[in-house]
């Protein structure tokens, strides 16, 4: 198919990946711009580590591996900020202030039970690549997907009760 | 079954990953069990919201537009080809179904 030419082979991979690399890096980054920024950087990656590529690796495990390696970077450079406030317009209100709760616990964890979850429970990845993509056993990474599971739970429990008691005491907001 | 805790299995449950038969006890396991089936579905409540939180996270047509515009523009600078790394070996997981708008 890569015969076909070089420019119809890198179209297939773009529309094939950009839009998932830049939901996953949004995700990691909490902000659309960056996001943006590093899909970018990862089809450059791509193109100029091509030949790291190994013959019996899966091509998402590597792009996906680029991007959050592009994403570690910046969140060392530049912690994770507040999350915009345009995340969820249009939304009703209840729904965007536990939207909002939602990834702000999210965003709280810590990274290694962050990572995880985004992989597997947001961007459904199996168990296997998303080990693979965050270099741990896959043992290791389901404990890490448990505890973190656990630990949002907490978070969020409180969070969404917090909501409710809020929308009790002011009714009208509705 | 009865020797582990049983709502230690509700995440591998959930994410599809008992063994059919050991499945199949979970499954008769919430049938009696009320207290079991309530905590079922409220971690499937807590997927369901944390997807719903996501949900948004979509680039948008411009986005997509720009950035195909700023990778090809590299492939050009970079005179890259893409045949360097297509040993006979080597299968992109390409799908021809997918819409490109890099193309001309």
């Amino acid at each position: 198919m890569l015969a076909a030419g070089d420019g119809s082979a890198l179209d297939e991979l773009y529309a094939l990946y950009a839009p998932r690399i830049y939901r996953y890096t949004y995700r990691m980054l909490n902000n659309a711009a960056d996001a943006e920024d590093a899909t970018q950087e990862t089809f450059y990656r791509v193109m100029r580590k091509s030949r790291d590529l190994r013959a019996d690796a899966a091509f998402r495990t590597w792009i996906f591996r680029i991007a959050r390696n592009l994403c570690i970077d910046r969140i060392r450079q530049q912690p994770l900020v507040d999350l915009p406030m345009d995340a969820t317009i249009g939304a009703p209100e209840e729904q965007t202030a536990l939207h909002i709760t939602v990834r702000q616990a999210l965003n709280e964890l810590p990274q290694e039970y962050r990572e995880p979850l985004i992989l597997c429970d947001i961007e459904e990845i199996t168990a296997n690549e998303a080990a693979e993509i965050l270099n741990l056993s896959v043992p290791a990474l389901k404990s890490r997907l448990y505890r973190g599971r656990k630990a949002l739970k907490e978070r969020l429990g409180q969070a969404v009760e917090e909501i409710r008691r809020e929308k009790h005491r002011h009714p009208k907001s509705d | 079954m009865r020797s582990i805790d049983i709502r230690s299995l509700i995440d591998l449950y959930l994410d599809d990953e008992l063994p059919v038969e050991l499945a199949s006890e979970f499954m008769q396991a919430m049938h009696e069990d009320d207290d079991l089936a309530q905590e079922v579905a409220a971690r499937r409540k807590m997927r369901d919201l944390i997807h719903a939180a996501y949900d948004e996270d979509d680039m948008t047509e411009e986005q997509y537009v720009r950035v195909a515009q700023a990778v090809r523009q590299r492939a050009l600078e970079l005179g890259y080809s893409w045949r360097r790394w297509q040993g006979p070996q080597m299968e992109l997981p390409l799908n021809q179904d997918q819409p490109t708008l890099l193309s001309g």
